[in-house]
């Protein structure tokens, strides 16, 4: 289909498709935006008006009272570890699969495939268990912090989902050429440094796909939070706007500059690397 | 778009390299570690747990209760509205979040003018947590100075009288509605992905021959994008089945738990407040997973029987 050979009423029906679509979801943010820029009178005079001038002031409220500097150094520890963490393990493992014949290669390849297909939400209640039963033998284990009520509950659940960042990245290490491993290998180097020097980079857009797939879903993630921080200093950003929410329900100006807190940078991120943001969570999904 | 179903490199294994098996275990060691301990023994706890009437940590209260926990939830009207709910959340997605994403996709691929930028802005809600999501339509739908109603009294116009997500039977859809808003920019680039997949030329030489765009349509391009839309499709359900963030923020699965979803229950009654039934939760839980993998595996054999019939 052309567009520019369909008739006019089609086009105009289909523009108009696409500009309810769009202004549906450009307004709600806008909004949330704009808001979060007028003073108190203002929101409370006319709500839903442009604000006259900007002004700082809820944002730099909301930022205080919701303690954001922590929120944000809570979620980006949390993100930032099981990233990285997940990722290594992830590549490492890959690269174990695609590249070494061993009698349990198939077994262990379809053993990581399993994950794929459980919902982890589903997992809730043991997981909280086992991370109970961990914590109260955490003298035993020489464990050097608590698990509950600690980051540390959250970035082991977040390092046991590398299913599919396994599946994906092997896929790609079994599309590069054995060649030039071979004469890495012929030039005398390790077997851990071919894989640091020449397949790691090799495979960079894979690791890089996976990387912001699993970076956008750790960052907002409310489930496993809600379930291991209880203590409010531990908070990370989705649970800290959802305790501000009902702690302060009456100052609704100065909730709606939390969401702003929230949204801000991902936006921003997502404006300077939407391309590559679109591709690394489609593609990753795609390889379902 | 490089598309392999991961089966297929299951049959092949490795197709070159070498052949020191203990170095290959080193490197899969931590991964497997991991995965092992807080994903599979989980997954194993699922099937204990859900056959007993656990509630602490300690082993030796431990007692299984054979199929009770299963008797209780045939009886629980809560579960089967929890069920029912999220039912409706896949069968709404699939409709409406599938048919808007198919329908902006085509539209989008044809080239119409700022296409990217479109592409680009109905992609955005989903790099947003789902918490902020929530809590900002608490504010769009609030009965009084919510923007909706407020249009919706300008034209003369009530809101229904509890709040859209205060009404019975109502808020489930409006919740549905907030999910697809968010999601369906996501569907449509799997989508698009598929469609820039089609070779040009079956589209080109259908059109020299006369064919109406309708036709090119229906008749080429969503027939050759199958494949894809049964991928779109799963994703879109397994994604509305276990939903819980948009839930727990915008109703909290109430009033009454009329629009609590089978998530948002297993919380309720395993974690959340001070409710600790955490058997029957996890049997829950099991039946959950379950009905995931069930549902997958129907529509991956509907497409292929389909796909079956098409052929001959």
């Amino acid at each position: 289909m052309v567009f520019s050979e369909l008739s006019l009423p089609v086009r105009l029906l289909f523009y108009l498709f696409l500009v309810v679509a769009a202004v549906s979801i450009l307004y709600p943010l806008m909004w949330m935006s704009y808001t979060s820029l007028k003073t108190n009178e203002e929101v409370m005079l006319s709500p839903f008006g442009l604000p006259t001038r900007i002004s700082f002031e809820n944002i730099a409220e909301a930022w205080q009272t919701g303690n954001f500097t922590r929120l944000y150094a809570n979620s980006i520890l949390i993100a930032v570890v099981s990233v990285i963490g997940v990722i290594a393990i992830s590549t490492t493992a890959a690269y174990g699969l695609a590249r070494y014949h061993f009698t349990a290669n198939r077994t262990l390849f379809l053993y990581f495939l399993v994950g794929m297909a459980v919902p982890t939400q589903a997992l809730m209640v043991p997981s909280f268990k086992l991370m109970a039963i961990l914590d109260s033998w955490a003298d035993a284990l020489y464990l050097p912090i608590p698990l509950l009520n600690s980051p540390l509950a959250v970035i082991l659940t977040y390092l046991s989902w590398s299913s599919l960042a396994i599946i994906f990245i092997r896929a790609y290490f079994m599309s590069i050429p054995p060649e030039l491993e071979d004469a890495a290998r012929v030039d005398g180097a390790r077997e851990l440094q071919i894989l640091r020097h020449v397949m790691v980079p090799l495979a960079m857009p894979a690791i890089a796909t996976m990387t912001i797939f699993y970076f956008v879903f750790f960052w907002n993630d409310f489930l496993w939070p809600l379930i291991y921080l209880q203590k409010h200093t531990l908070r990370t950003i989705p649970l800290g706007i959802m305790h501000f929410e009902g702690k302060y329900v009456s100052l609704w100006s100065l909730q709606v500059a939390a969401l702003s807190l929230a949204a801000w940078p991902p936006i921003f991120i997502y404006v300077l690397f939407h391309r590559r943001i679109q591709r690394g969570l489609t593609e990753g999904a795609l390889k379902f | 778009m490089r598309r392999s179903t991961p089966a297929d490199g299951a049959e092949k294994g490795p197709r070159t390299g070498r052949y020191d098996g203990r170095f290959a275990l080193f490197l899969i060691a931590p991964a497997f570690f991991f995965y092992t301990l807080f994903l599979i023994l989980p997954l194993f706890g699922t099937v204990v747990i859900g056959f007993t009437d656990w509630t602490g940590i300690s082993f030796s209260t431990l007692r299984f209760t054979g199929l009770e926990n299963f008797i209780q939830m045939a009886g629980d009207e809560f579960f089967w509205g929890a069920f029912r709910n999220s039912f409706l959340f896949v069968v709404c997605c699939l409709l409406v979040q599938v048919g808007v994403a198919l329908l902006f996709a085509i539209i989008l691929e044809s080239g119409p003018r700022y296409a990217r930028l479109f592409r680009s802005i109905f992609f955005v809600p989903f790099v947003i947590s789902l918490v902020v999501i929530g809590i900002l339509f608490n504010f769009l739908l609030d009965p009084t100075i919510g923007i909706v109603d407020i249009l919706l009294r300008a034209i003369g116009l009530d809101g229904p009288k509890f709040g859209w997500l205060g009404t019975t039977t109502l808020n489930v859809f409006v919740v549905i509605a907030v999910h697809i808003w968010r999601n369906f920019g996501f569907t449509m680039f799997l989508l698009i992905a598929g469609l820039q997949a089609i070779p040009r030329e079956l589209q080109e030489s259908a059109r020299l021959d006369g064919a109406t765009a309708w036709q090119l349509t229906t008749r080429i391009t969503i027939p050759l994008l199958r494949e894809v839309l049964v991928v779109a499709s799963v994703i879109t359900s397994i994604d509305a089945m276990r939903v819980f963030d948009l839930v727990y923020t915008l109703t909290g699965g109430g009033p009454f738990h009329s629009s609590e979803t089978v998530v948002t229950y297993i919380y309720q009654l395993g974690l959340g407040g001070a409710r600790t039934q955490h058997g029957y939760a996890t049997a829950i839980a099991l039946v959950l997973v379950l009905v995931i993998i069930g549902m997958s595996v129907l529509q991956f054999t509907l497409a292929r029987a389909g796909r079956g019939a098409l052929d001959t």
